[in-house]
């Protein structure tokens, strides 16, 4: 398929996808009108239409990024305290949603811009958002702040799939993204950069490796590559320790760049034979696993120390990213377990 | 966007306007691998460049080094480059000056 029908056909997942956010931030916003102190419903909100606005300036969607980047920032007013729920943010918002959608339709008689004008002005009356997202106040907004949450220093590596780029995804812009939740710095690894007669010049064979220093969790920081996840290696770590563990993160070349990726290595290898009761104990010392993981969680719950619960985060999450590809592992069909050839 | 070859005796002008990206890699490519081949120096001119994406910098990035295994000259931008410049190196991007790589 060429670039453009890919560029096209990943438009189209899209719209999908933000067809399915769009319906979940209806029945988020519902749910907040009877609910408005409810600070998990307000994330959700946000977290909807921060996804909407990344991936749609992502796929090309650059009108409604815009338009959806006022209303987010409307609802990170309500996250920090700044502004109450009230029947006309929702009402607006519900409004706004109704021209997102017509946007993604991207059909005459569409979205109306004098609509979407309007309930924009309104937005941002309400919020005082002309004031606090004013150029002078830009500098200071884009300066974390610990007010609230905790500033915490997160290494990231994203590694972009060989076709991530065919798809239409561009991941310079995804962080612009990132810099939206804090201080990011990064180092962009060349050496998989093949000689110049063997490169292909449509595949991406550079990969990031980041600090991103912010009052952000991790959901935050995966919800910017919700969309090129699958089509990529994304790792994100807390670091512990202060600001010199974070320069290491950064110095430090990856052993992997040594070698190749994941994704690199030949099918003949993406195969392997293993006897059933070895994916068993497999399972069982999995869920052992996450019984003591979550003696873990419990243990660091009631201590007060920020080093264990990063690291008690961070044996959670290998946990349970070890336990869904067990789980996968097991469940492999039948037809595909009888496909590997014999060693004999 | 665009790509213009201007070939000379003294060497080979590689000159990049607006949006370099995905969607001229491949043309890209070959006026690259053209002008190693056919000159001992080679300059790319950015002065006329917007914006360059991932698919961009791979190919200067791997060129550049094309250019040191044949012991020729290869030159990225020029003061008038900064911008794109810039915006490589905030992200991530090691520096790609207009230092030569001489024969």
């Amino acid at each position: 398929m060429s670039t453009a029908g890919n560029a096209d056909q990943f438009k189209q997942s899209f719209r999908e996808e933000a067809r399915e956010i769009l319906e979940d931030l209806e029945l988020a916003l519902l749910e907040l009108n009877e609910n408005c102190g409810d600070l998990d419903l307000v994330g959700r909100v946000f977290r909807g239409l921060h996804t909407i606005k990344g991936s749609g300036a992502m796929f090309g969607f650059e009108d409604l990024a815009v338009f959806t980047h006022n209303l987010e920032n409307a609802f990170d007013e309500v996250r920090n305290g700044r502004l109450q729920v009230c029947p006309e943010l929702i009402d607006l918002t519900l409004s706004a949603v109704d021209q997102i959608r017509a946007m993604l339709e991207d059909r005459e008689g569409g979205a109306e811009t004098e609509v979407c004008a309007g309930i924009l002005a309104r937005v941002r009356k309400l919020a005082g958002l002309d004031h606090r997202y004013s150029p002078a106040a830009k500098a200071v907004r884009e300066e974390p702040t610990s007010a609230g949450r905790p500033v915490r220093q997160w290494a990231i590596h994203f590694a972009p799939g060989p076709d991530l780029l065919l798809n239409g995804s561009n991941p310079l812009l995804l962080f612009g993204e990132l810099r939206q939740l804090g201080a990011l710095s990064m180092r962009a690894s060349m050496e998989m950069i093949p000689p110049l007669d063997e490169l292909d010049p449509e595949r991406c064979y550079v990969c990031w490796d980041m600090v991103l220093a912010g009052a952000v969790d991790r959901d935050a920081i995966r919800d910017v590559f919700i969309f090129v996840e699958d089509s990529c290696e994304l790792h994100i770590m807390p670091v512990a320790g202060n600001g010199d563990s974070a320069a290491l993160a950064l110095e430090e070349p990856r052993s992997q760049s040594a070698g190749r990726r994941v994704y690199d290595r030949p099918d003949t290898a993406s195969s392997l034979r293993v006897p059933a009761a070895k994916l068993d104990q497999f399972v069982d010392l999995v869920g052992e696993l996450v019984t003591v993981q979550a003696r873990l969680a419990e243990l660091s719950a009631r201590r007060d120390d920020p080093e264990i619960a990063a690291v008690a985060e961070e044996v959670e999450h290998l946990t349970s990213a070890l336990r869904e590809n067990s789980i996968n592992i097991r469940m492999l069909p039948i037809r595909w377990a009888n496909a590997i050839p014999s060693s004999s | 966007m665009g790509i213009a070859l201007e070939e000379s005796d003294a060497g080979t002008k590689v000159t990049l306007a607006g949006t370099v990206d995905i969607a001229c890699a491949a043309e890209f490519k070959r006026l690259l691998m053209r002008a190693l081949s056919s000159s001992l120096a080679v300059h790319v001119s950015l002065s006329q460049a917007t914006y360059l994406d991932v698919t961009a910098v791979q190919l200067l990035w791997a060129a550049e080094h094309h250019a040191q295994r044949l012991g020729k000259q290869f030159t990225i931008g020029d003061q008038s480059s900064a911008t794109v410049l810039d915006l490589l190196a905030d992200s991530g991007f090691p520096a790609m000056t207009a230092e030569s790589h001489a024969a």
